[in-house]
């Protein structure tokens, strides 16, 4: 329950910091593809450098240790495809909901083809592809 | 609606993904979120009865012995204390309030900035003047939505767990999802650039 | 680095694989599957098909349930 709670939470802090950078316009993320406003990008290169530190400061105190994300077949191909995806709809996964809390009534098509697109993928991938991608967890 | 400057911007995404792992003690993922959604929609709830470590390790002892004979088990020593604790899975009711945090935290962002009032479409000028109007624009939304849901499931990541968690990580599946979803971002946003 | 192919990609992740460390007889299913026939590994290939993996199957496809005594 606590858990549930507190990953409501991070969600919630999520979806706001996403609205607030901006990440949920469309015209912002085409600013952004398109290196006409440095902002966005600045904030993403921002981040990866604070985690970089934060992760050695964690698994130093911690010792903790993450499973390695490794290429596989799917990732250069599943990556371009979703970058086309998100320079046309403006939304990556999670950008689609904070549209719809913020009142942006289409990203609900956008959502429908996110979820229809995983689901696609899943048959796709039993019938056709068959590979391995290097771990047991799908994250 | 005011968005923040870069450095706030950056400390902010920072903050969430490395508060998830703090809490939850697992990375930031949104597009496993929905793949694990969509498996139980497929597939139905695993048969995985509520076990804990130590009735997991009786179980396997047990199986260990019909499979490879009772002596070796007998000879075995008494296991050492787990190193790590057992990873503990995310529930599907997690995953859907999550994902509904997500919808929220929009929600209060758009009432503190006073932008309540819903719209059909998108608040963007250029996708509204490239598309707008009619069925067109639902159409574009939902194909580039089909292209991010196959696309993420394919590369196993979104922007979350490759471009923040696993570019942090200098994780090289990570590395080349990312390179390959801003280059397309890029060319495909140029091109739609030159359409507007 | 050629034991490296021998040697399943998944164990970083898999949630069983530290169970099979914790004595000297359980090893017999790493030495088995995952330092050997993981292709042969039950978990292995549901993955594989892109499939959710159930935290108590295990390799040989049997899975661990609750014992009776």
């Amino acid at each position: 329950m606590r858990e549930t709670a507190v990953t409501g939470l991070v969600g919630v802090g999520f979806g706001f910091a996403l609205s607030r950078i901006g990440f949920t316009s469309w015209d912002e993320v085409h600013r952004m593809f398109t290196f006409a406003d440095l902002r966005m990008l600045l904030a993403f290169a921002t981040a990866v450098a604070v985690l970089a530190v934060s992760w050695r400061v964690v698994s130093a105190t911690t010792g903790a240790t993450w499973p390695p994300r490794r290429i596989h077949q799917g990732t250069l191909a599943g990556g371009a495809l979703f970058g086309a995806g998100w320079a046309l709809s403006g939304a990556c996964p999670s950008i689609a909901l904070v549209q719809l809390g913020e009142g942006q009534l289409g990203a609900g098509w956008t959502l429908v083809g996110i979820v229809a697109g995983n689901w696609l993928y899943s048959v796709v991938h039993e019938r056709w592809l068959r590979w391995s991608t290097g771990s047991c967890l799908d994250e | 609606m005011e968005h923040w400057p870069w450095w706030a911007g950056g400390l902010g995404l920072a903050a969430v993904a490395l508060g998830h792992w703090l809490l939850a003690r697992r990375m930031l993922s949104v597009s496993g979120r929905i793949t694990a959604i969509v498996d139980r929609l497929r597939h139905g709830p695993p048969e995985e009865p509520d076990m804990s470590r130590e009735e997991m390790l009786a179980a396997l002892r047990e199986m260990t012995a019909e499979e490879y004979g009772q002596d070796a088990v007998e000879a075995a020593p008494e296991p050492p204390a787990a190193k790590t604790p057992a990873r503990s899975r995310a529930s599907i009711g997690g995953h859907f309030v999550f994902l509904g945090g997500l919808a929220v935290g929009g929600v209060v962002s758009a009432a503190l900035a006073g932008a309540l009032e819903p719209v059909a479409g998108l608040r963007s000028d250029v996708f509204e003047s490239l598309f707008g109007g009619g069925l067109v624009g639902p159409l574009v939304l939902v194909a580039g939505g089909v292209l991010v849901g196959f696309g993420t499931r394919m590369a196993t990541g979104c922007t979350s767990g490759h471009g923040l968690c696993g570019a942090s990580r200098l994780q090289p599946g990570s590395l080349v999802a990312t390179c390959a979803f801003f280059g397309t971002g890029v060319v495909v946003s140029l091109l739609l650039g030159v359409l507007a | 680095m050629a034991d490296d192919d021998k040697r399943c990609t998944h164990m970083d992740s898999c949630e069983m694989y530290d169970l099979f460390t914790y004595s000297g007889t359980l090893a017999v299913w790493k030495i088995n599957y995952c330092q050997a026939d993981y292709e042969g590994c039950e978990r292995y290939r549901l993955s594989s098909e892109g499939k959710p993996v159930p935290v108590n199957l295990m390799p040989n496809g049997k899975t661990l349930r609750k014992t009776s005594t």
